[in-house]
């Protein structure tokens, strides 16, 4: 396996992984159609009722049923909203009457500031104590840092939100309560969404951080004289990536559906709070479309740490070519691989 | 009593495709009270072979009959009943016995699974087992993880002999222990040919332990059986040149003169002796 | 481990109650609430509205004068009742879909798993609000939009363990004994998976009373009037700034059970943890515990393995009075007691023993390669006359420079030892780069290739782009070995070198090893369990039982001429070329895996075969048995030849 065999194997993974991930998406699209099929009362009657000012009368109704297409069986309203929605265009809203699809795109620019944002802070603070906590011996400063981690996790963000409004703006006066105007506006909004993500990030990173340092390639490292940074950077960190990875993906797509909750507190016109407003008033269509770009937005993000972790692994390459020899190593000492079995003959 | 028949097998590859053929063309006998040994390196394809006899997989040619019945070709209740006839000892005795099980509750499950006795027969049985295995009674209520590599063993032999089998077929049962525990799992083995009257198909990488054990020896590579017959003529009298290298490359404790001679290790401790003050 | 039990003077399971205290709380107040609770949730009296705590309203009332203390209390029964409802439904269904696809295999388990990834990767509190958005608020919706999430994890869990089973030997063995499907499944694959469910579940307990607080905060959860945690806060939120009493209350019981749920699933997930083998080791000062209960005589020629030297400067290491020992129970747990060796230029020493006899740290222990939580003792020189170097009580960063310059170490299990992430050329350059003999890359990799060539790979220029796990492991041993000599070391350690490699590869190696001795005139000490295999190499022997030397000497007397009984019997183990089939071998009653210090004398005298009473007592020094060279540790030496006759009448009398 020289490099264009591992260039190949890569390109495989890479293939199979895009049509996985467009299966998901395909999932994802599909579960939020479904979503019609669950509604409780009939969506045209709420459109007609909201067009009308007050209740419709049953040709209203009809009307806007054909006009919607909710006469045609499901299928063929899935594939019918599917096509549509791949242009932008997303329907009616139930609430207001106008189209759901720019709407959606006006508030996503906000939405992704502030995921980018609270990011940025989930993994510098997260990596950095994570880092801390598997170097440290146990001690004071390792327990702060881990119960301060535990304790993130586990503060609702609602109440967290709550009591940085009591102190940092009612009692301090250093930010304001709400709105999105300004620097200081983004400081609550970010340590919300952030603190908890950085938490949970922290936990897995000293977790398998430190496992990485306990295998015998570190002992190895030591004996062959190499130090203390370079192992963590080059041998403990690289190993310990995949699982960083993937909880680091996690975190990002959970950070996009936090903005539900941090939106809604603060006043941010994000597409968090369209879709509690949508979910609110029973606003199918314009819930379908929020559903669709905040879980596709968390799908994407997960599927993106999936792929770089098989990029770093050479081993993970291997299998998805599915003609790893490793299933011939039963025994308990592993087999030699096929190409190069005769040049142990050789010396 | 057991004779493997021009045996092809191989398992499928990671996806469902490609199997690989790891076992081609192999013939080979074990006679009533028989130990044979077979012996080859790693990747040769004799673990899938002991999985075959046992039934625990399936050959894609050739046939597996024991005393007369071809074994893969039972079903149901025949089958069930075969199975009682060969049973098997695996190579790692950390992994053979569920970690959540005493050591009685291991050793009465087949019993229980054949509906053989009742309770206290059972519990009978289980010490008959424990003693015909060299273990104390009282490691019966103990869990794996309280035992040393070499009881594991003992009791993974135990449990392959509560059904009363004729053919044990043992792959690289010793391979994971060390040197003085191995040598009393190999005299327990032989112990139990006579005690028992017990075939045995010794599986190992080792050829000087499979010589010291076996009455004769199959020698096997890539699959296939090089070279087999009695166990003086394949090792002093090697006729293919892989048999050769093995034994080349065996290691033995080679002294010279002294170690072809008398060996004068031994001369002061008498086989028949008691076990120590302990 | 020994300090926390200190800190805080509690066992585990006591401890592990106290973190899990407010879910214990939590469980008694939602089933009790109708009994603690001193007033109904819901009644309403608008005269006593916002009151602060006092003695009639503990925990204070609210906007509409209901009291705080009931609605906090009927709030944990809600959340309870969903949380239980949602774990059982979840963890049920998880662990029996997991458990099937994971048993069965092949197809099913392949779309069973692809569904089981799927719904991991949703976002869950989005399907949440999704389900909820559609069909509306209400305890039955709660529940089955968590539901309809919440079962991934556990069935992902499931399955991987069951998968993990399913090929063993343990069921292979089981379906031999005739066990059928239903057992298998019943009794050994559906307890194992079920038990890392439950500990992901005390996690899971924490998640869910947090969605379930986030959805009725959102306003999509538990509908008014019904009292709950989130719901609380948010139709308290206009009084916040004056009423702190309705802002921290439903908060604080949120956060106290979510923590308490992820600390426990911490806590059963993880169990004790050894320290960081990076951790800054101290120089060992003089330990707090009592170290040797009996200290030996320093320098006395008789605990040493060898003979006092004559050729100082040909001594490349000397080793003197190595104990080594982890903390254990308050004070220490050794396991190698004053262990003396030394190795000449050009020489092998093969250190022999059992599982768990010391001697791969006996080995390593003086390079500082060992578990950092060791406590080391001792004395350990490199190499002679005027630059020996002690080597006991060297601080990391002087350890790196002889580890890697002055010493080589090859390990046993090679795939564990190269960093699977890196190719070979990565590790080999790394190792001449820390031994000073790197420049630019590519001169680096032009040294690599050499070494490479040295350990006896053939095309270095290609093997250097490989990973580990493309060689075999062999000719990953070779690369360990190529690693090792980057260096140009005086000594090279090789623990185990070739103990899971098959006959023929064996073979090669240690030819390749005793090629290098010779032609690079390096000392070398070999760890093996197998006298056999180390007989092709080594010049002499030191032979260890329960952490001690108990015979040393050159290897043909030492096999040839064997003075102590353990040596005998681990001889006798050896399967012999000559012997006839059904030979039985002479064995050794007992088992090993007694410490250096579980007896007062020697350790092997319960096993002994020619034991006395004094051997219980006096523990038996190394002292000249056939040669001064040749060393045992024996009261008995029944090597010695004055001493044979009279072995076995003795013994009758006692």
């Amino acid at each position: 396996m020289r490099a264009p065999g591992r260039l190949r194997f890569a390109g495989r993974y890479v293939t199979r992984w895009a049509v996985d991930t467009a299966g998901v998406l395909l999932a994802l699209s599909a579960g939020t159609f479904a979503l019609v099929l669950l509604a409780r009362g009939d969506p045209a009657a709420i459109l007609a009722a909201t067009r009308a000012g007050r209740s419709a009368t049953p040709e209203q109704i009809e009307a806007v049923r054909a006009e919607l297409g909710l006469d045609a069986p499901a299928p063929v309203r899935y594939v019918r909203w599917l096509a549509d929605a791949s242009t932008g265009d997303f329907g009616l809203s139930l609430r207001t009457n106008t189209p759901v699809g720019p709407e959606i795109a006006d508030r996503m620019g906000v939405t992704l500031g502030l995921v980018a944002g609270s990011a940025a802070v989930a993994l510098v603070a997260g990596v950095a104590v994570g880092v801390a906590g598997a170097v440290l011996g146990r001690g004071p400063v390792r327990g702060a840092l881990r119960g301060g981690a535990l304790l993130a996790t586990s503060v609702p963000a609602f109440w967290l939100s709550y009591l940085l409004v009591l102190v940092l703006a009612l009692r301090l006066g250093l930010v304001p309560t709400s709105g999105m105007a300004g620097p200081a506006t983004w400081v609550m909004p970010m340590a919300v969404l952030g603190l908890p993500a950085a938490g949970a990030l922290s936990r897995v990173v000293a977790v398998t951080l430190r496992e990485a340092l306990d295998q015998p390639y570190v002992l190895a490292a030591q004996a062959r004289g190499s130090g203390p940074v370079s192992i963590v950077l080059r041998d403990g960190l690289p190993n310990a990536a995949g699982p960083i990875l993937s909880l680091a993906g996690v975190t990002v797509g959970s950070l996009l559906v936090g903005t539900v909750v941090v939106e809604q507190i603060f006043g941010w016109p994000g597409l968090g709070a369209y879709f509690v407003h949508a979910a609110a008033a029973r606003d199918v269509p314009a819930l379908q479309a929020a559903a669709l770009a905040l879980g596709g937005g968390f799908i994407l993000a997960n599927r993106l740490a999936d792929v770089l972790q098989a990029l770093i692994d050479p081993r993970s390459l291997r299998d998805a070519g599915g003609t790893g020899p490793r299933a011939a190593g039963r025994g308990r000492r592993p087999s030699r691989r096929g190409g190069t079995g005769p040049r142990e003959e050789a010396t | 009593m057991l004779e493997v028949e021009r045996l092809t097998a191989g398992y499928a590859g990671p996806l469902g495709r490609d199997r690989v053929t790891v076992v081609k063309d192999v013939s080979i006998r074990v006679g009533e009270g028989e130990i044979v040994g077979l012996v080859g390196e790693s990747g040769c394809g004799k673990t899938t072979l002991a999985r075959v006899i046992t039934g625990l997989s399936r050959p894609s040619a050739g046939v597996v009959r024991f005393a007369g019945v071809d074994v893969h070709a039972l079903r149901g209740r025949a089958l069930r009943a075969h199975r009682r006839h060969i049973q098997m000892v695996f190579q790692d005795p950390y992994l053979t016995l569920s970690p959540r099980q005493t050591v009685r509750q291991a050793l009465v499950e087949p019993l229980r699974i054949h509906r053989i006795g009742d309770t206290r027969s059972r519990s009978a049985r289980v010490d008959e087992l424990l003693d015909l295995v060299g273990l104390d009674p009282g490691v019966g209520e103990r869990r794996p993880r309280q035992l040393s590599g070499g009881q594991r063993q003992r009791v993974a032999i135990a449990r392959a002999l509560s059904l009363g089998p004729r053919l044990l077929v043992c792959d690289e049962p010793v391979t994971a222990l060390d040197v003085s525990v191995q040598a009393k799992v190999l005299n327990l083995l032989c112990d139990l040919r006579d005690r028992l009257g017990l075939a045995c198909l010794f599986i190992a990488h080792d050829l000087s332990v499979v010589r010291q054990l076996a009455d004769r020896i199959a020698v096997m590579r890539d699959g296939r059986i090089v070279e087999q017959g009695p166990t003086q003529d394949v090792t002093a009298g090697p006729r293919h040149p892989y048999t050769r290298a093995l034994l080349a490359a065996t290691p033995t404790i080679d002294l010279g003169p002294v170690a072809s001679g008398v060996h004068p290790i031994g001369e002061h401790v008498p086989a028949s002796r008691p076990p120590g003050q302990g | 481990m020994t300090q926390g039990h200190r800190r805080w003077g509690l066992p585990a399971t006591v401890r592990t109650t106290l973190v899990a205290l407010p879910l214990i709380v939590f469980a008694i107040a939602g089933v009790l609430a109708p009994v603690l609770a001193p007033a109904d949730p819901t009644a309403n009296d608008l005269a006593a509205g916002l009151l602060p705590p006092s003695a009639d309203h503990l925990l204070g009332t609210d906007q509409l004068g209901r009291d705080q203390l009931s609605r906090i209390l009927y709030g944990a029964r809600i959340s309870l009742a969903v949380t239980a409802a949602v774990l059982a439904i979840s963890l049920a269904a998880g662990v029996v879909i997991g458990t099937v696809a994971g048993y069965l295999g092949g197809r099913v388990d392949r779309v069973i798993s692809r569904l089981i990834d799927m719904a991991v990767s949703l976002p869950g509190m989005l399907v949440a609000l999704a389900v909820i958005g559609v069909r509306g608020p209400g305890v039955e919706n709660l529940v089955i939009a968590l539901s309809l999430w919440a079962w991934a994890p556990y069935a992902r869990i499931a399955r991987a363990r069951v998968a993990g089973l399913r090929g063993s030997p343990h069921l292979d063995a089981l379906r031999l004994l005739g066990a059928g499907p239903v057992r298998v499944i019943g009794r050994h694959l559906l307890p194992p998976a079920l038990a890392p469910c439950l500990v992901y579940a005390s996690t899971d307990v924490g998640a869910i009373v947090l969605s379930v607080a986030t959805l009725s905060f959102l306003g999509l959860g538990i509908p008014p009037p019904h009292a709950e945690w989130g719901q609380m806060l948010i139709e308290g939120r206009p009084y916040l700034a004056s009423a702190w009493w309705l802002a921290y209350p439903p908060g604080i019981a949120i956060t106290a059970v979510v923590f308490a749920g992820n600390l426990l699933g911490e806590r059963l997930a993880g169990g004790d943890e050894r320290p960081s083998i990076l951790r800054w080791v101290r120089p060992a000062r003089r330990p707090r515990h009592s170290i040797a209960p009996r200290p030996a005589p320093a320098g006395s020629p008789a605990t040493s393995a060898a003979p006092a030297a004559s050729a100082e400067d040909d001594v490349v290491l000397r080793v003197r009075d190595l104990s080594a020992g982890y903390p254990h129970g308050g004070g220490l747990r050794r396991v190698v007691a004053g262990v003396s060796y030394e190795v000449r230029r050009g020489r092998v020493l093969a250190i022999v023993g059992e599982t768990g006899s010391g001697k791969t740290t006996s080995a390593l222990a003086p390079f500082g390669l060992v578990d950092p939580g060791a406590v080391v003792t001792g004395s350990a020189t490199l190499g002679g006359g005027a630059g020996a170097l002690e080597l006991m009580g060297r601080t990391p960063p002087e350890r790196h420079r002889v580890n890697g310059r002055r010493v080589g170490v090859v390990f046993q299990d090679s795939l564990a030892a190269l960093n699977p992430l890196r190719t070979v050329g990565a590790h080999v350059d790394e190792a001449v780069r820390n031994a000073g003999r790197g420049g630019r890359r590519a001169a680096t990799r032009r040294v690599s290739e050499e070494l490479l060539r040295l350990a006896g790979l053939p095309d270095p220029a290609v093997i250097a782009r490989e990973f580990p796990h493309q060689l075999s492991g062999g000719m990953r041993q070779r690369v360990q070995i190529a690693i090792a000599l980057a260096g140009e070391p005086e000594l090279l350690v090789a623990d185990e070198p070739t103990s899971a490699l098959d006959v023929t590869v064996q073979a090669q190696l240690l030819d390749l090893l005793g090629r290098l001795r010779d032609e690079l005139a390096m000392a070398m000490v070999v760890v093996s369990h197998d006298v056999a295999v180390i007989s092709r190499l080594a010049d002499s022997v030191a032979v260890m039982y329960a952490g001690r030397i108990v015979e040393t000497g050159p290897l043909a007397t030492v096999i040839g001429n064997p003075d102590h009984p353990y040596t005998r019997g681990l001889l006798d183990a050896v399967p012999r070329p000559g012997a006839a089939p059904g030979t039985r071998f002479r064995t050794m009653p007992g088992r090993s895996g007694a410490g250096p210090d579980d007896t007062g004398g020697c350790a092997f005298a319960p096993r002994c075969p020619i034991a006395v009473a004094a051997c219980a007592d006096d523990r038996p020094v190394l002292e000249a048995a056939s040669t001064v060279a040749h060393r045992s540790a024996c009261l008995r030496h029944p090597g010695g030849t004055a001493l044979q006759p009279g072995t076995a009448r003795e013994r009758d009398r006692l």
